[in-house]
């Protein structure tokens, strides 16, 4: 079953899940761990929070897998739990560093071998954070629902529980943004672009 | 410039992915010739392959392959019942599923249950008498109460439906304050349900007995339900339409004003109310 482009759930999973089976628990946090921890990471931009904002989120999945309406996407419900626990744990916070510093177990697993390189992607990464950082936050997670996690439109709409209409204009206005933020930061993103 | 404005829209479209081939080509053709466009998609398209260079942090094999039972350790002190690796504690996890389900509804229906108890009831109490007024005045008057109860309705279901769960605690949703309003407007309910019954408008009384019902929810809640009893309420809101219910019965209202006073004339004098 592929609900996510990048997730394959077993079939009946969802099924599973709704009548209590723990294997089936077990299984979606194989399969979602990874997502949960790197959309956590985006917004808390800190190895310890990405943790506990990720388990968090899987407790309150666990907890409230009963209130899953069947016949709506299940990924839309998980990607809402996680964005909701990331926003509620960056509130409670009681400051929110610009500059967070990055453990060293926090590397790219398929980090390109080369110095220059990866002090160039490290440098966009900042960048790119820093430019997420300044645009609103329904946006910011627009964005980063459609571009970075791969979920269509129909299930940011569910996440942040919008239209379809509004989530087209949240991922417009959060590229406008971004573009003229990253070229304020003075960031050359590419010597030619081809026609996507 | 009109056409800057057109392919604007198109741009919004491309970023979403949803741009068809016809408007790929307009939009293609257009760029070609306006310098300020075509220097926008470029700078879109950019934003978009950073994206996808941007790495994503991995804090290693060792890390995830600890993670389950990190979450395991978590799930046993914070979301009981118990799961251990490799042991499948079906009946644990189905006992607490099963009373978690089955909980939350009956204490949906138990209040459902309650409100219509306390609404037949309250609509049996002896109301004070007055003088009759014409049929004419009755009619504008249910008219503008209805409309009023509507409204103040709409803005305390608005306000509970808007608030994201997570994006506050469930101490940030003011409720004391809702849960004041709630109970006013639940009491109202009883008279103004009377007086629709009376004048036949059924529709009508249906809406304000579900209103009623969902403020007896909200007058109810207690902050230490969290936000699954808020969650429940909400569903009911949106489950039963109740607020595009509403938005018809005002415009229907609007519409139809004239006509509902005119009612009035013909319709028989109506039975004494509580104003």
């Amino acid at each position: 079953m592929k609900i996510n482009p990048d997730i394959d759930l077993s079939p009946g999973l969802e099924a599973r899940l709704l009548a209590g089976d723990p294997e089936a628990f077990r299984e979606l946090v194989e399969a979602y761990k990874r997502k949960f921890y790197g959309l956590a990471f985006q917004y808390t931009r800190n190895h310890a929070d990405a943790e506990d904002v990720s388990q968090t989120a899987f407790i309150k999945v666990f907890r409230s897998i009963g209130t899953f309406r069947k016949g709506s996407s299940l990924n839309a419900w998980l990607y809402r739990v996680v964005v909701n626990t990331a926003i509620d744990h960056i509130r409670k916070r009681p400051f929110f560093p610009q500059e967070y510093p990055r453990p060293e177990a926090v590397e790219t697993s398929s980090g390109p071998p080369d110095p220059a390189r990866a002090a160039e992607a490290a440098l966009l990464r900042k960048k790119l954070d820093a430019a997420l950082d300044r645009i609103s936050e329904r946006e910011r997670t627009a964005f980063i629902l459609r571009f970075d996690h791969g979920l269509n439109l129909r299930e940011i709409a569910e996440v942040l529980d919008v239209s379809v209409g509004s989530v087209k204009s949240y991922l417009f206005r959060s590229g406008r943004k971004l573009r003229r933020e990253l070229s304020e930061a003075g960031l050359r993103l590419s010597e030619e672009v081809p026609h996507v | 410039m009109f056409e800057c404005r057109l392919q604007r829209k198109s741009l919004c479209q491309w970023m979403a992915g949803t741009l068809d081939a016809a408007g790929r080509e307009a939009l293609d053709r257009h760029a070609a010739a306006c310098p300020s466009c075509r220097e926008e998609w470029r700078g879109l398209q950019e934003v978009i392959m950073a994206t996808e260079r941007k790495p994503e942090p991995d804090p290693g094999p060792e890390y995830w392959d600890r993670y389950w039972d990190r979450l395991q350790a978590r799930l046993e002190t914070e979301a009981a019942p118990l799961i251990r690796p490799g042991t499948v504690r079906r009946s644990a996890l189905r006992r607490h599923l099963f009373w978690r389900r089955l909980a939350l509804p009956s204490a949906a229906a138990a209040l459902i249950v309650a409100g219509i108890m306390i609404g037949r009831w309250s609509t049996r109490a002896p109301h004070p008498s007055v003088p009759a007024v014409s049929g004419v005045l009755q009619a504008g008057d249910l008219e503008i109460r209805t409309n009023r109860y509507l409204d103040r309705s709409k803005r305390i279901l608005l306000a509970l439906v808007n608030d994201l769960p997570a994006d506050k605690d469930v101490y940030g949703l003011d409720l004391p304050g809702r849960k004041i309003a709630s109970r006013a407007l639940f009491r109202e309910a009883a008279d103004l349900r009377g007086d629709l019954a009376k004048a036949k408008k059924r529709r009508l009384e249906r809406l304000v007995s579900d209103l009623q019902t969902i403020l007896l929810q909200i007058a109810n809640l207690k902050a230490e339900d969290g936000l699954d009893a808020v969650d429940i309420i909400r569903a009911g809101i949106e489950g039963r339409d109740v607020i595009f219910q509403i938005n018809l019965a005002r415009m229907r209202g609007a519409s139809g004003s004239s006509a509902a006073v005119l009612s009035g004339l013909t319709a028989p004098p109506a039975p004494k109310s509580a104003f």
